[in-house]
């Protein structure tokens, strides 16, 4: 979308709740890949899976995910 | 029970089904043969001794592979959502694998369907092993399909097979297959109106790559979103 692109806190989030990847797969129930994916900016999550992702932090969706100008 | 106990009794019974699978697989292979043999038109065909005798071991094969898939039950402590995402995850690793070793069994396969292929298009009568031969490679075409289109996936392991993910993957693989089959069949389209017998031949050639190249794409796609770094 002109040149915005998704990025995320998903990383520093784990790692202040001292999650793996795989603990979080499991607390989303999802699976580490796309954890992995997201967490690394490979795949866009749907709205489901960030609202999803928000919940297991309990935290509101913006503190995990915001718009970034990148290049594509 | 433990959750490693749990996991050692679930790995046990999904070995166990997997050789029972094995065995499955092969007593429907020699049942085909031998159900081949029963066909008219080949006059090197085998005898009634050698057909029963196939017959036999496809029904004991099939006899083994159905007892040991079926008679293996998932202990109920396993169908707990972490359970069953932590047996799926390990699924997943060998499905991955499985993935990038079809594409090598239907080159195999492939060379008996153009050999029959051309066998038959240079006007000599079909033989038994061709009708096999080109059997087993268009159901071996149609179950990578079903695969790569993400069929065949237990319910217990959807949540990790079957994933957002997942379904960007396989769209991203199909679309790759798509991008082989139709410049393939235009090609095949075109070579047929100037020679037909070519284009008979080439067509199991395009019908493999445009299941194959999905199948390698997806492998190539879910390696490097599974690979770990560290953080798993």
């Amino acid at each position: 979308m002109n040149g915005y692109r998704l990025g995320n806190r998903l990383k520093e989030a784990r790692a202040e709740l001292g999650l793996t990847q795989t603990e979080l797969a499991l607390r989303v129930g999802v699976s580490r890949k796309t954890i992995n994916t997201v967490e690394n900016a490979v795949f866009t999550p749907s709205t489901t899976l960030a609202l999803a992702l928000a919940s297991a932090f309990e935290r509101p969706v913006e503190a995990l995910f915001f718009l970034t100008r990148g290049e594509d | 029970m433990t959750e490693a106990e749990i996991m050692v009794a679930v790995r046990r019974i999904d070995t166990r089904r997997k050789v029972g699978k094995g065995f499955l697989g092969f007593g429907i292979v020699v049942a085909a043969a031998a159900a081949v043999q029963l066909l008219p038109g080949d006059a090197g065909h085998v005898g009634i001794v050698e057909t029963l005798a196939f017959a036999a071991t496809a029904a004991v094969c099939l006899i083994v592979g159905a007892t040991l898939v079926f008679s293996g039950r998932i202990p109920l402590e396993a169908r707990t959502e972490r359970i069953s995402m932590m047996r799926a995850e390990q699924f997943q690793a060998r499905r991955r694998s499985a993935f990038l070793l079809m594409p090598l069994s239907l080159a195999f396969m492939l060379m008996g369907a153009v050999g029959a292929a051309v066998h038959v298009m240079n006007g000599q009568p079909v033989r038994h092993v061709e009708m096999f031969s080109v059997a087993a490679f268009v159901i071996f075409l149609l179950a990578f399909g079903f695969l790569v289109g993400g069929r065949g996936v237990g319910r217990w392991a959807r949540a990790v097979l079957d994933d957002e993910v997942s379904q960007a993957f396989r769209g991203k693989a199909l679309q790759f297959g798509y991008m082989i089959l139709l410049p393939g069949v235009a090609a095949l389209y075109v070579v047929g109106l100037f020679n037909r017998n070519l284009s008979v031949e080439l067509a199991p050639i395009v019908a493999a790559l445009g299941v194959a190249g999905p199948a390698v794409r997806l492998f190539l796609l879910e390696r490097a979103a599974s690979a770990d770094g560290g953080e798993a």
